[in-house]
């Protein structure tokens, strides 16, 4: 048992070395741009045209397929944050550090995505662009840890040192958020209950429930799609006077 | 070793009071700073009573949250810089609790005067009798989670600008911000405000161990 | 046909709401997409100009 372990994990930090993880995400990239990109163009085609209206909002529910998604992302690129913080506080592997620092904007870009949408979907069926509730303030206060995370990762110049301060307010706003949802749960709330739940039937009808299933997973695509070009981009400008980066990215031979 | 501890924590408490309380200005700003800041809402917005009355829990709160961060970035610095925390590491006592000591002691220097000035701010603001035990057992738990956030607000922007450590801190404090100014204006309504306090008591409980490891390990980060 | 998508685009008029929504999500990833390809390019071009 030890030993499978161990050899997992040998595996998991030979794939994270930098010159590797540079050669295999180069084979894999050209497919998941395409996987990505096909799942997320038929997700929203289905959702914007052949996804039955709603027959109270009209045609305006069809920001869910565009709403939903990025603030399920939002959230859940925050607990990927979160373990890749945990990870880069006990084991030091950097590559957790630079997924860590990779995946801040992307999460803060989802967030934001949400926030737009979802004020836009509001002004015609609240009439408001911006209301008080509960949800919507917890989103806006997600998207205020994002900066701080960002924010606090620019300003230290020592790149492996600012990984590990944003791995450690990672592990802060994991422990904070659920907490803020709670706290902001009290006010009176006007947003619908949550589309979705792992564990109870869902409460649209199948046309409408599927194509946001495909959204989803077209959101989360893209997510890899952007972190793995996020990430590939960290890992050059962190080690480009190495010798792996002239002789496989620049395809120089010295 | 039990008394090993405490003394190297009634050490450092003594020794960071008293450099506190030789220069008044560390325990006196950010009193002037609430009461100014108090005083701004009506002058800004309305002298009306019951205006002010139901504005009130809100306007103490921020002003709490603001003052207490105002300090916030001298807690380590000093001694960062003239290299006694380098000691204080260094010796084999134990870290987690000279953090907690020095959270302690920004906690009294700062959050303590704050309560006092918090009664004050009560009569400005025309808040009845009956809310000011609910404002000052929040204020007590609620200044406490917020000295302990600031350190490592602190520990973390060590040595760069104090801006940048009140942006950390700011967004984490939310569900203080709000446990607090929900329990004393449901004491203003004459509701049950105990719950709000439990859950504030729960937070600090949990908060003085995780986030007082986090800090060390913060701070940590600036000896690499 | 056209008839078809002029129905389409307008949605019972509130076709505004859902394509701007469409267009801030295409903004968005796109401006994640370009950065990091930039950042790459730019190190590609400074280092290519070094070797030679």
């Amino acid at each position: 048992m030890n030993k499978i372990w161990n050899y997992i994990k040998d595996w998991f930090i030979e794939m994270g070395s930098p010159p590797l993880f540079f050669k295999w995400s180069s084979k894999i990239l050209p497919w998941l741009l395409f996987i990505s990109i096909t799942v997320f163009i038929v997700g929203l085609l289905w959702g914007l045209f052949y996804s039955p209206t709603d027959y109270k909002q009209g045609d305006v529910y069809r920001i869910i397929y565009i709403h939903v998604p990025s603030a399920i992302l939002g959230q859940s690129i925050f607990m990927f944050m979160a373990i890749c913080g945990f990870i880069t506080m006990v084991w030091r592997v950097k590559i957790s550090g630079m997924l860590l620092k990779s995946a801040a904007p992307i999460g803060a870009s989802f967030t934001l995505i949400a926030l737009l949408t979802g004020s836009i979907w509001g002004k015609p069926t609240w009439g408001t662009w911006w209301v008080w509730d509960a949800r919507l303030t917890s989103t806006l206060i997600l998207f205020f840890i994002y900066a701080a995370i960002i924010g606090l990762h620019s300003s230290i110049d020592n790149k492996t040192k600012a990984d590990r301060a944003i791995s450690i307010l990672s592990l802060v706003g994991i422990a904070i958020i659920p907490i803020i949802k709670k706290s902001v749960d009290w006010w009176q709330t006007l947003h619908q209950p949550s589309t979705f739940s792992l564990t109870s039937a869902p409460s649209m009808t199948p046309d409408m429930y599927q194509p946001l299933l495909l959204c989803v997973l077209g959101f989360y695509l893209i997510f890899a799609l952007l972190l793995t070009m996020n990430l590939r981009a960290e890992v050059v400008i962190r080690e480009k006077n190495r010798s792996w980066v002239s002789k496989q990215f620049l395809n120089l031979e010295r | 070793m039990k008394s090993n501890i405490y003394n190297w924590f009634f050490l450092i408490l003594r020794r960071d009071l008293l450099m506190a309380f030789r220069r008044s200005s560390t325990y006196i700003t950010p009193l002037i700073f609430f009461l100014i800041v108090i005083s701004f809402f009506p002058i800004a917005l309305s002298p009306d009573q019951d205006f002010l009355r139901s504005l009130a829990p809100g306007v103490i709160w921020i002003a709490a949250l603001l003052s207490s961060l105002l300090a916030i970035e001298t807690i380590f610095s000093e001694d960062f810089r003239d290299g006694t925390l380098d000691e204080f590491f260094i010796s084999n006592d134990p870290s987690f609790v000279l953090v907690f000591a020095k959270v302690l002691c920004h906690w009294l220097v700062t959050g303590f005067p704050i309560l006092l000035a918090s009664l004050i701010s009560s009569l400005i603001l025309y808040l009845p009798v009956s809310s000011l035990l609910p404002m000052i057992c929040s204020l007590i738990l609620g200044t406490f989670f917020m000295s302990l956030l600031g350190a490592i607000g602190a520990a973390l922007s060590l040595g760069k600008s104090a801006i940048l450590s009140a942006i950390i801190v700011l967004p984490f404090s939310i569900p203080t911000l709000l446990m607090g100014t929900a329990a004393v204006s449901s004491a203003i309504d004459y509701q049950d405000y105990s719950g709000f306090l439990l859950i504030m008591g729960a937070m600090l409980a949990i908060g003085v161990p995780g986030l007082c490891l986090l800090t060390v390990e913060a701070i940590l980060l600036n000896y690499e | 046909m056209i008839e078809q998508i002029s129905t389409i685009i307008s949605m019972d008029g509130n076709g505004l709401y859902v394509w701007s929504c469409l267009f801030i999500l295409f903004f968005i990833i796109g401006i994640n997409i370009y950065l990091p390809n930039r950042k790459l390019n730019r190190i590609y071009k400074e280092n290519k100009a070094k070797a030679q």
